[in-house]
């Protein structure tokens, strides 16, 4: 199930990537992870499925999915030796359904196959409630998926 | 006393179901994606297409899903309906969804994909002479949406609006 159900209410961050391999980033936060990284950050308790809520807040999450998907996508860059670069990100809270629908738009103009790398992040402190706070779904574009194949030493039929 | 057995039928992303009365049709989480209902009020039949883009041209490979683009969806939409029995003259459309989810300063085509879904439905309908008598499309907001053929509703759940019925 993507992200906990189609009409989960999640806080998404993404971003495109640009260079070498395009394709598209998602930080995806469960309702409660959200509100709880937001109060974690801002100091103020927030409502994310209220359409107005916090300026602070939003500003907070999207910068934290600035960062994380920042750091995720140099350590991958690194990795198998592919120059990405990250676009502005944007927020959206929405159902999971409808935010993830747009990042397989470009994919699905090739096929009706995605490849979803999906990570969890965990943090070591405790001062958060929830073990897993957040989901990574890399989107790489049609022809990105074959660059990064070959980087990672994958054979191609 | 008649006694009805509703049942819900689910519609994927970039599928297609036909139903009728007393059955209701849903899908779930449409974003950039178009909800079509093309039904019939007098038979009690639809079908509801769950369209992702706007133009199989789009396609950059032969073997194409059909559902997934509004001109072969619409295209098969209306041949599945008269084959029912359902004509063309009866044939009536409500649209949903077409939303920008995320908002960016540069121009994407991609990211303008809900507009041009939304656009590309409208175009189709009416080169089958099919109106539209009602619809909720475009802002940033995702919806999940469900088709009652008995009375020809079509009831829009939003995350901050809660429901509607068009």
């Amino acid at each position: 199930m993507l992200a906990g159900g189609e009409e989960t209410i999640v806080a998404a961050t993404f971003l495109r990537i640009t260079g070498e391999a395009p394709g598209s980033i998602f930080l995806i936060l469960q309702k409660e992870e959200a509100e709880e990284l937001s109060y974690y950050l801002t100091g103020k308790k927030v409502d994310i499925a209220e359409g107005t809520f916090d300026e602070l807040a939003g500003s907070a999450l999207q910068e934290l999915g600035n960062i994380l998907a920042g750091s995720y996508l140099s350590a991958l860059s690194d990795f198998t030796s592919i120059n990405m670069q990250p676009s502005v990100p944007s927020l959206a809270v929405d159902m999971a359904g409808a935010v993830m629908s747009s990042g397989l738009i470009e994919i699905s103009q090739a096929g009706d196959y995605a490849i979803v790398i999906d990570t969890i992040m965990e943090e070591n402190e405790g001062n958060l409630s929830s073990a897993a706070t957040g989901q990574f779904f890399l989107f790489p574009d049609p022809d990105a998926f074959i660059k990064i194949f070959e980087a990672l030493g994958v054979e191609l039929p | 006393m008649k006694i009805d057995h509703k049942k819900v039928i689910k519609v994927g992303m970039a599928e297609w179901k036909l139903i009728e009365s007393p059955n209701t049709i849903r899908t779930s989480g449409l974003g950039s994606c178009v909800g079509v209902v093309v039904y019939d009020q007098w038979r009690k039949k639809a079908v509801l297409a769950h369209i992702m883009l706007p133009d199989s041209t789009m396609a950059r490979h032969k073997q194409i899903n059909r559902a997934k683009f509004a001109d072969t969806a619409i295209e098969d939409v209306v041949a599945v309906l008269l084959t029912k029995g359902c004509s063309i003259q009866n044939m009536k459309a409500k649209i949903a969804g077409g939303a920008q989810m995320f908002s960016f300063s540069s121009a994407n085509d991609i990211m303008k994909i809900g507009p041009r879904n939304a656009e590309a439905v409208k175009n189709i309908l009416r080169k089958y002479h099919i109106p539209v008598t009602a619809e909720d499309i475009g802002g940033n907001k995702g919806r999940t949406i469900e088709f009652d053929p008995e009375f020809s509703t079509l009831h829009i759940r939003t995350v901050n609006q809660g429901e509607a019925v068009i």
